[in-house]
């Protein structure tokens, strides 16, 4: 086909009604203009500065050793330095390396990443849970919440102010959420919706099973574990004054794993029973940023930040003791998942920009793919926008 | 001649801007870099005129992109506004040294195909009832020229190359960059693309 008779007749072709949505859109955009906060000078250009800082303090290090801990400083403070990742790290997330779909969130939405490495964006969602089996995603956005399909096909949706941290139950038929300070539970057909009762900021966790029972943070301070059906508290978890800041249940069901954040940049990990008595608790250094039990057994897999570096740990639930530092690098890790067969473990690396699918029975092998920021941000800028990862679920 | 955002009253399309068929290459991009640059930091520094003019300058192209990838107008308008919207909100941290069409089109264009995948996964569920309410609304003729039907053929992936090529004049290479895609793919999906859209359009003639 000759390409200039096409271009002339694609210049030819008229949207419908063009200057009225010209004019629609202009009000729309300057309304949006006049109503947008200015970041203030500083932050605008924090790039600047941030280069200049880093410029002064390495002149300073090259001149005297005290000068190096200026650049360290400096470095701390900015955090979102680019670091090198894995070298030789895939340039696109051509495949997963284990069954199963990997469910992201990012600016730009949610998304289902299947295991031949296809991307498809389920919709406007800032955070997201896989159903059991994978059939639907509950996916929330700030006042909604909404269960679809892995296509984004929305079955049904539900409005209640500031909706986060919703989590499928184990049985399929159970949603438990956070709408503002209040904990919420709803049918997985989006029915029955009623309030629990206050909670703090830390998404809930199901325990493993058919019968609905439900660990969170109650806001007057214990964990609380709760039959929600009955809305029986089954027994409490006291925690002295620190905060969870995350629960999750190992898959048999027989461990419950709080972690709290300590003051001086430390954290703890405990270990509660099934009927609620506390089986280990350790003091960690650093600050956590994430845990997740594997698919069978006690073991945790635990991001901390500690200095300027990010680790992953693998920890034995059953005495918190016995520790393997699986990966170790510069900057931020963002958060981790197993695969669905336990063999994986899916770290996201923000700093690098990279995430790291690591063997976890054999941690000599990493596959890498960088570039994630990009590719779920199709047309963002490429900055403080690294995908979170939500869950890696069934095979589809 | 450009057309008045402020009233409603006059002009036809094809005015203006709307008219005007400037490319996006970087070739073309030479002569309004000067323009745009001083747009960019006056829109950054709070100044609605200098938002207005990369309005004017940049909307019309956007919104027929965005037709010519979805085949459908009230979404074109929805998804060139929301970009235009994404783009503001981010326009404090627009770096000056890229120019903004590209940035731009790079929103437009995948939200376009998105919403075209979005649309065609609905349809497979079945909205038959919804397709004989859309059958009624469809864009009458005069907009609806033989290219845009056999446009409307080829899949989102295939529509939005060949806009991007041949409306927005982008190079292979700057399609790549645009979609996230290899240089390989673009190609064969150029190639592809223009055999399909002459096929149909010969067809037409017949």
């Amino acid at each position: 086909m000759n390409e200039r008779r096409l271009r002339r007749m694609l210049l030819a072709t008229a949207p419908p009604d063009e200057i009225g949505a010209q004019r629609r859109a202009w009000r729309v955009v300057r309304t949006a203009f006049g109503e947008r906060e200015p970041t203030p000078w500083p932050i605008r250009h924090r790039r600047p500065i941030a280069a200049a800082a880093i410029g002064v303090a390495a002149l300073a290090a090259a001149l005297s050793p005290p000068g190096r801990a200026v650049i360290d400083e400096v470095r701390d403070v900015v955090g979102t330095e680019k670091v090198v990742g894995v070298p030789q790290a895939r340039p696109a997330l051509f495949s997963l390396p284990a069954p199963g779909r990997v469910l992201v969130t990012a600016p730009s939405g949610a998304w289902v990443v299947s295991a031949n490495g296809s991307r498809r964006r389920l919709g406007d969602y800032a955070q997201a849970t896989w159903s059991p089996r994978g059939l639907f995603v509950g996916a929330s956005k700030r006042h909604q919440l909404a269960a679809l399909t892995p296509k984004g096909e929305v079955r049904w949706s539900l409005a209640r102010p500031r909706v986060h941290a919703g989590r499928w139950s184990p049985s399929g038929f159970r949603i438990a959420y956070l709408s503002g300070s209040n904990l919420r539970v709803v049918a997985g057909d989006g029915t029955g919706d009623r309030r629990i009762g206050p909670a703090q900021n830390v998404a809930p966790a199901w325990r493993p099973g058919a019968e609905h029972v439900l660990a969170y943070a109650n806001r007057s301070g214990p964990v609380t574990v709760l039959a929600t059906d009955e809305n029986r508290t089954l027994w409490t978890a006291a925690g002295g004054a620190a905060e969870p800041v995350q629960l999750e249940w190992s898959a048999d069901a027989n461990r419950l794993l709080v972690a709290r954040r300590l003051p001086g940049g430390q954290f703890a990990l405990e270990v509660v029973g099934a009927d609620g008595r506390r089986l280990q608790s350790l003091v960690f250094p650093g600050r956590f940023v994430d845990a997740a039990f594997a698919p069978a057994g006690h073991r945790v897999a635990v991001v901390r930040r500690v200095g300027l570096f990010s680790e992953l740990l693998v920890v034995a639930a059953d005495t918190l003791r016995r520790q393997q530092v699986v990966f170790r690098g510069r900057g931020r890790f963002s958060d981790v998942a197993w695969s669905p067969n336990g063999r994986w473990l899916l770290l996201g690396w923000e700093s690098a920009d990279q995430w790291l699918f690591i063997r976890s029975t054999d941690v000599s092998k990493i596959e890498a793919v960088e570039g994630l920021a990009p590719q779920f941000n199709p047309g963002g800028t490429g900055t403080g926008e690294f995908p979170r990862i939500e869950g890696w679920c069934c095979p589809g | 001649m450009v057309p008045d955002l402020s009233d409603d009253t006059g002009r036809t399309p094809g005015d203006g801007p709307l008219g005007r068929s400037r490319a996006y290459s970087k070739r073309a991009m030479a002569g309004l870099r000067g323009d745009e640059l001083a747009w960019i930091r006056g829109a950054q520094a709070g100044s609605l005129s200098d938002l207005e003019a990369l309005f004017r300058e940049h909307w019309p192209r956007a919104y027929r992109a965005a037709y010519l990838v979805v085949h459908d107008g009230p979404a074109a308008e929805d998804i060139a506004q929301e970009s235009f919207l994404a783009a503001i909100r981010a326009l404090d941290r627009f770096d000056r040294r890229r120019p903004f069409g590209p940035w731009l089109h790079r929103i437009v264009v995948n939200r376009a195909i998105d919403w075209a995948r979005a649309r065609a996964l609905r349809a497979e569920v079945g909205d038959a009832p919804l397709a004989a309410v859309a059958e009624d609304d469809r864009p009458s003729d005069s907009f609806s020229p033989p290219v845009v039907a056999a446009l409307s053929e080829l899949s989102p992936e295939h529509r939005a190359v060949i806009v991007l090529r041949h409306l927005l004049e982008y190079t292979p290479g700057e399609i790549a960059t645009l979609l996230d895609l290899p240089r390989g793919t673009v190609n064969s999906r150029l190639r592809r693309g223009l055999d399909e859209l002459a096929d149909r359009l010969e067809g037409e003639g017949r």
